[in-house]
């Protein structure tokens, strides 16, 4: 109810808007993965090629003389070549509407998201997830803060036991330099998000003793429901000029109050882009994340608990190449491999991706 | 319970959040940009102060050195005696003393004039951000901050004028001659600043397609960059950065070298051309500067250069048009 009329308000206000740019895009393209079920290694590990297309919608403009509104919506598939690759194939719908009235030193804004996955009962990636939020930013100067709050839902189709919904607050404080005739900036951002998610699945208690190992047969479901707090620290760092160079570095906090939930998980991310000859741009990126499990992770998976292969301290090298063909065509390719190096032997962990296709931009300036 | 115990947490999250948004607000409510303006500018004056008494000790140097340089001219022309040659010595021992305390003035005024020059750069820098700022001056406010940069401004880049234009009937063939020089000057001008302008838009394109190739390294609609256990955290953890860069567009493909160092740092293209383009490119030009985003600095720096070279194409035609009348003056064509 309350989202529908937030959206009734965002295309009121959209619809008042006049010239607002437009960019509508459209991509195509394979990519061939060495472990599409992302299994470790040793087991079901299956190789395959899968279609991909989206449509992707971009709207930003102004709403009266104060408003500013940016809306953004895309519709992707992606198919698998073969019977046994068949449940990852996805198709994904998303919507993402913000709206901000500049108020002078007081920037309120509101936005709306909404992303929805469908794909087979088993699909992990299956799932629906929206958020309402507010935000009153501060802006001083190139010293922008914001606190944000609102509320979220998360539905995980292949097992309804881990949806959860809940109320979020958050603040982030971010500040841009640059050169007098603006050839290059340094923008750094820092946030910091709480989120209380109350799941209808039942609290995992642990009863085994002191000291004694952890097995299924000393846990037991309770009558209390899981609740988690979740708490997002994360810094980013990055330069524009000739190159960009970017740093981020992240730290994610689950307190569960079911056993086998809680968790500590650092991640930190280096990236750099460049054009390199005959006007390719190549973004390289390097991903470093490690996942620990403060009550440790059972493996049987078969008490209400179970994780993913790929979760595990999972590592990347991304390399992203662009090539612009025309003013409207550009080609791109992306290699990544990701791996576990820094996880325990028995979670060992690979997967290569190759991906090739073609981006068609429609821009409607204002 | 727990959960009481988490909704407690929450508040006490909720409550820091707010603590923490009111600190920084009342520490913003007065304007960063306006103190450092301020202090900026008693700098400069402080600066420009010390340069006028040290320019004027130069010039009473300079007035001593030229009496003492008389003086030893006069002597020289004496004959040739004992006296007269004593006297020419002290002269010329005080008149080197003179020449070394001009030089050593010298010195320090290219030291203060140096600092001056670094200092207006500053205040230039902090105007813009007081203007550019979302906390908007007051119109008092930002009248003062924009004539402030427009003396500033006035100093460092001299914008293009372009000289007389018209062909009035009683012009001689000579002073059509005299204007078509003139117009031939602003022409050399506007295609200096066309050239400037078509690299500033070069750079700044290639730097909107790098952040837009980087932004599209970062889309990951399927989401498999992140956890897929579900109940974990399914996010990214990036801090909220705006303003993004804008859409997509081409980009020229020009061989000029990507290279900052081939823009002109000083010379801000909405001063040097307030009176050749039209009032809504000079507005964009500013915006732009303000904006930073590479997206939006080329989109502008593209408009003025269509602008100024369609302006240098009229001048030219005007000025051969000037000659040809000159030329019929004087009867050498029909």
């Amino acid at each position: 109810m309350r989202a529908g009329a937030l959206a009734l308000f965002l295309a009121s206000a959209t619809a008042q808007a006049a010239d607002p740019d437009v960019t509508l895009k459209i991509e195509a393209g394979s990519e061939v993965d060495s472990n599409v079920h992302r299994a470790p290694s040793g087991s079901n590990v299956q190789s395959a090629a899968d279609g991909r297309f989206g449509v992707h919608l971009d709207l930003l403009g102004k709403a009266g003389e104060h408003g500013r509104y940016a809306l953004d919506a895309v519709a992707a598939g992606k198919a698998f070549a073969g019977r046994d690759a068949s449940t990852e194939n996805v198709a994904v719908t998303t919507f993402d509407g913000r709206y901000d009235l500049d108020a002078g030193l007081l920037v309120p804004g509101i936005r709306l998201a909404y992303y929805e996955a469908f794909g087979d009962v088993a699909n992990v990636l299956a799932l629906r997830t929206g958020d309402a939020g507010a935000s009153l930013a501060l802006h001083a100067g190139e010293l922008r803060v914001a606190p944000v709050f609102g509320w979220r839902f998360f539905t995980y189709k292949p097992d309804r036991a881990f949806d959860f919904d809940g109320p979020h607050v958050g603040l982030s404080i971010g500040q841009r330099v640059r050169a007098e005739d603006a050839s290059w900036q340094l923008a750094w951002a820092a946030a910091y998000s709480a989120s209380v998610r109350r799941y209808g699945a039942a609290v995992l208690a642990n009863f085994c003793g002191a000291g004694a190992p952890v097995t299924p047969s000393c846990l037991s479901v309770t009558t209390i429901d899981r609740t988690d707090l979740f708490h997002d620290v994360a810094v980013d760092l990055t330069y524009t000029g000739a190159f960009i160079l970017g740093l981020r570095l992240g730290l994610q906090v689950n307190e569960s109050n079911s056993f086998g939930q809680s968790l500590v998980r650092g991640r930190v991310e280096l990236s750099g882009t460049a054009e390199l000859v005959w006007d390719i741009v190549v973004t390289a990126r390097v991903i470093l994340q490690v996942d620990s499990y403060v009550d440790g992770l059972l493996l049987g998976g078969d008490v209400g608990t179970f994780t993913t292969i790929e979760d595990e301290a999972r590592n990347a090298v991304i390399l992203h190449v662009t090539r612009d063909l025309s003013d409207s065509w550009a080609l791109e390719a992306r290699l990544a491999a990701y791996a576990n190096p820094f996880a325990a032997e028995a979670l060992a962990y690979r997967r290569e991706t190759a991906y090739l296709g073609l981006v068609y931009s429609f821009r409607a300036p204002r | 319970m727990a959960r009481s115990l988490l909704g407690r947490g929450l508040v006490r999250i909720l409550a820091l959040v707010i603590a923490l948004t009111v600190a920084l607000a009342v520490g913003a409510a007065r304007p960063a940009g306006a103190d450092e303006v301020e202090d900026h500018a008693a700098k400069v004056v402080a600066l420009e102060q010390r340069l006028g008494t040290l320019d004027g000790e130069r010039r009473g140097l300079a007035q001593a050195y030229d009496q003492k340089a008389a003086a030893v001219a006069q002597l020289k022309a004496q004959p040739s005696a004992w006296g007269r040659d004593r006297k020419l010595q002290a002269l010329l021992a005080d008149s080197q003393d003179m020449a070394a305390a001009l030089d050593r003035k010298d010195a320090e005024l290219r030291g203060a004039t140096a600092a001056l020059g670094v200092e207006k750069k500053a205040l230039l820098g902090a105007i813009d951000a007081e203007l550019g700022a979302t906390a908007a001056p007051t119109a008092e406010r930002r009248a003062l901050l924009e004539s402030r940069r427009a003396a500033l401004v006035a100093k460092a880049a001299r914008p293009i004028r372009i000289p007389d234009e018209r062909i009035d009937p009683a012009d001689d063939a000579e002073d059509l001659e005299l204007k078509a020089g003139a117009l031939a000057r602003s022409e050399d001008a506007l295609a200096a600043e066309t050239q400037l302008l078509e690299r500033r838009a070069v750079y700044f394109r290639r730097q909107a397609k790098l952040a837009r190739s980087r932004a599209r390294a970062e889309e990951d609609v399927f989401r498999e960059e992140e956890a897929r256990l579900p109940g974990r955290p399914v996010t990214t953890g990036r801090p909220d950065q705006s303003p993004s860069v804008g859409p997509v567009t081409s980009s020229p493909g020009s061989g000029t070298s990507f290279d900052g160092r081939g823009l002109d740092l000083a010379a801000d293209p909405s001063i040097v051309l307030a009176d050749v383009v039209a009032s809504s490119t000079l507005d964009e030009l500013r915006r732009a500067e303000r904006s930073g985003d590479p997206e939006t600095l080329a989109r502008s720096a593209e408009r003025a250069t269509r602008e100024v070279a369609e302006r240098a194409d009229k001048v030219r035609q005007r000025r051969l048009e000037m000659l040809r009348r000159a030329q019929k003056l004087r009867g050498e064509i029909p």
